[in-house]
């Protein structure tokens, strides 16, 4: 840190300052993704099988002694809840995905489009699209 | 509507306990300090409060005693020339605006002189303490040189035991005479005075200002070992074992505290009025116990389930006289750490492993938060008090009496308000440069790990796509 006259002492003197400057500090900034290349989409999303509530509860529980959560049966022999409640919760999730998930998809202007079309002789017309198109999906 | 300043707190503990689960895989360190820090339980403005805290979370306790040490070393000198300068602008605005700046005839070396009752310009009694006693030192310095000290309270005290006796103040300190006093001793009923005049080199063609300037500057307000006893005052009472004091006056230094300590609770721009000062009834009983503590030399430190506890004022003299004769900045700075770690010591000595944590932690929030009410306490000594009184007096056209300290303090606000927000700034900046070294450490993980966990995220769509199966990708983002 650099040195301080006294109306920067002044100013560090509020908890708002010494607030902002901190929080400022946590901020990140990453640089945007690259998007996946559209033909392997077009591919690939054919290829997956689907989410299973049943397949994340079991890696899930799988995991839980990483975090220190104990597996299966309590020592003092009762049931374990937090596994039950973990089921419990991925099922809703994954059923709200399955059920409730909206996906849109906005296509930008400026796909290149190449058209065929005329009355007496085609007329082959190569240009991009103008506008916005919209599309929608659903998550399975 | 924003956040309140408590959820802003509580945002920032929050983003800290997120990047520390986010580095730690292990979760080894997670659960360190759950307990609920007390900045966060508080509505306090007071950011150092809200800075001990967050450090004491981001790097552990031994981070506030090196902080502590860094200030008394190396930032006590700029402090000084802050507060100087903080006193001398508001002297210079306060004498401009309500009176002609000429040093008023009664002051001037041929008048009468302005005279003060002892008790108000030593509202502490540190001059029934003598310097040359056996802990004479934990208040004055350069005690040997008597009337020649560089240390104008060593001067003060030398005066009023030679009653009736004119004595200038200014050369010591290689100025030219300055100032005189005379102590004026009690005939009859009276109280004891002290009577201060400017020295004849202010005669002619001085103002006001000039005088005023000048006494500033010939004071040394932090002498780095009595600052040090100063805030070990501050935290275990250890003063009120070596100089006699009543509940009465002990509650006088109390309602200061309570003064400066809401004066450091308040924003740099907030508007302070007379009503500022008043105090609850509930506030007075909370004092009057702290009082009758004080006076008995016995502090409660947090951790130590309320056990009082009293703080030998030998081990606070040993360190100041480390303190004082260690040379060079490196080497003071290993004394004040070790000195501290001594104090540390003794303040731990009557808790058991299990809380010795939480007593040496909280002696070392302590240190920082006291710093400003330390340094604030040491420029209402005697030295400067009899500065600001004179100033009042030439101010003050009706000529009423002095009433005491809380009357000064009023007086004063502006004053104090500035060289507390100066003071806390300071420390602030000490803090928070910790803490950001930290926060920036930390950051500087947690991008790594989310750039690492998008590259590997990306890897897994692009399997996937191809038609890898779930079980092959996961083993292979694992490398």
């Amino acid at each position: 840190m650099g040195t301080f006259d006294k109306d920067d002492l002044k100013k560090l003197a509020g908890i708002t300052t010494v607030i902002g400057v901190i929080v400022a500090a946590f901020k990140l900034k990453f640089n945007p993704q690259v998007p996946l290349p559209p033909p392997l989409i077009f591919v690939g999303a054919k290829l997956r099988q689907g989410l299973s509530s049943q397949q994340i509860t079991s890696r899930i529980i799988s995991r839980q002694q990483e975090a220190g959560a104990p597996i299966g049966v309590l020592p003092d022999s009762s049931d374990n809840v937090a596994e039950r409640m973990e089921k419990i919760r991925v099922e809703e999730i994954i059923n709200a995905f399955l059920t409730e998930a909206k996906i849109d998809v906005v296509i930008p202007p400026g796909i290149p489009v190449t058209a065929a079309g005329g009355g007496l002789g085609v007329v082959i017309v190569q240009g991009a699209t103008t506008n916005f198109a919209s599309g929608h999906g659903v998550i399975s | 509507m924003g956040l309140s300043i408590q959820q802003e707190k509580s945002a920032v503990f929050g983003q800290i306990a997120a990047a520390k689960v986010l580095i730690d895989d292990t979760n080894s360190k997670i659960n360190q300090g759950q307990e609920m820090r007390e900045s966060l339980r508080t509505i306090s403005k007071d950011p150092i409060n809200f800075l001990v805290d967050l450090v004491s979370e981001l790097v552990g306790y031994e981070s506030l005693k090196k902080a502590f040490s860094n200030i008394l070393v190396n930032k006590l000198n700029d402090i000084e020339d802050k507060v100087k300068y903080a006193i001398k602008l508001n002297l210079k605005s306060l004498v401009n605006c309500g009176t002609n700046p000429e040093i008023p005839t009664n002051l001037k070396y041929s008048g009468q002189g302005y005279e003060f009752k002892l008790k108000d310009v030593d509202y502490s009694n540190i001059f029934k303490l003598s310097p040359t006693s056996t802990y004479g030192g934990l208040i004055y310095s350069d005690i040997d040189a008597q009337l020649n000290s560089v240390d104008l309270n060593t001067v003060l005290y030398n005066i009023i035991q030679d009653k009736d006796v004119e004595h200038l103040w200014g050369s010591q300190v290689g100025y030219g005479d300055i100032t005189a006093f005379t102590f004026k001793p009690n005939t009859g009923n009276g109280p004891n005075m002290i009577n201060i005049k400017a020295s004849d080199n202010y005669s002619t063609n001085k103002k006001l200002t000039d005088w005023n300037n000048d006494y500033v500057d010939s004071v040394d307000l932090f002498p780095d070992a009595q600052f040090f006893g100063k805030v070990m005052d501050s935290v275990f009472n250890v003063f009120s074992q070596v100089i006699d004091k009543t509940v009465a006056q002990a509650n006088v230094e109390l309602l200061v505290d309570n003064a400066i300590d809401r004066l450091t609770n308040t924003d740099p721009n907030e508007f302070i009025d007379d009503s500022f000062f008043n105090v609850s009834n509930s506030e007075l009983v909370l004092i009057s116990e702290k009082a009758r503590l004080k006076v008995l030399g016995i502090t409660k430190l947090e951790g130590c389930y309320g056990y009082p506890q009293v703080t030998k004022p030998i081990n606070v003299s040993n360190s100041m006289n480390a303190i004082a004769s260690a040379n060079g900045k490196t080497e003071k700075l290993k004394t004040v750490a070790k000195s501290i770690d001594n104090m540390a010591n003794v303040a731990t000595g009557l808790g058991n492993e299990q809380n010795k944590y939480t007593i040496k932690l909280n002696f070392f929030t302590e240190l920082i938060k006291t710093l400003v009410k330390t340094i604030t306490n040491m420029i209402l000594s005697p030295k400067l008090i009899l500065l600001f009184l004179v100033n009042f007096k030439i101010v003050d056209s009706t000529d009423t009496s002095f009433t005491g300290v809380d009357e000064l303090m009023k007086i004063m606000k502006s004053l104090l308000k500035e060289i507390i927000d100066q003071v806390k700034g300071i420390v602030v900046s000490e803090l928070l440069n910790i803490a950001m070294k930290e926060i920036k450490n930390m950051q500087g993980k947690v991008v790594g790990k989310i750039g690492k966990e998008l590259v590997v995220n990306k890897q897994k769509v692009l399997l996937s796509l191809v038609g890898v199966p779930q079980d092959i990708i996961r083993l292979a983002t694992k490398f």
